[in-house]
């Protein structure tokens, strides 16, 4: 399982603990990578995906039923646990750096939920600096 | 000119805020390890 995810493009590292039942996958920037391919990898293993605990990059909208968190990059959103609303709409963004807990599909809702753990602005430092021209 | 020059200063601004979107660290819990 960890030669198959470390060949995934955009892939920095994996490390497996058996003892744990974890896996952690560091990825490159700029990676395209989604949860629901690591899902896919590690079921074509014989293994059982269940809850993801995730860093990322992204946006946090308030859309008509509540707050939705897009990694766009990876093409996947989530939407966020009802609990959070009240506490994150006001972060509502585009750029965020976003940790959160993602439930395993259920068969109802293939995309999951979002348990937002904590939400921050992206410091200054991260985008790629450019010169006046 | 002085148009042109104020485009080109926005278009610059704006390119670094382009967003990456992507995660960097994903800890997935799996069933079947044992």
């Amino acid at each position: 399982m960890r030669v198959a995810l470390q060949k995934m493009q955009g892939v920095e590292s994996v490390d497996v603990s058996l003892n744990e039942g974890k896996a952690v996958i560091r990825l490159q920037p700029g990676n395209s990578v989604s949860l629901g391919q690591i899902r896919k990898a590690v079921t074509e293993k014989g293994f059982t995906p269940k809850e993801a605990r995730i860093e990322a990059a992204g946006d946090l909208s308030a859309v008509k039923d509540g707050l939705r968190f897009e990694v766009t990059g990876a093409g996947e959103g989530f939407a966020a646990e009802p609990s959070a609303h009240k506490e994150w709409r006001e972060k509502a963004g585009r750029n965020l750096r976003v940790t959160g807990i993602i439930a395993a599909p259920s068969g109802e809702e293939a995309a999951g939920r979002i348990q937002l753990l904590t939400v921050s602005r992206q410091s200054q430092e991260e985008p790629p600096k450019r010169n006046a021209p | 000119m002085k148009a042109a020059r104020k485009l080109i200063f926005f278009a610059w601004l704006l390119v670094p805020m382009a967003a990456q979107a992507e995660y960097t660290r994903i800890e997935l819990t799996i069933f079947g390890m044992d």
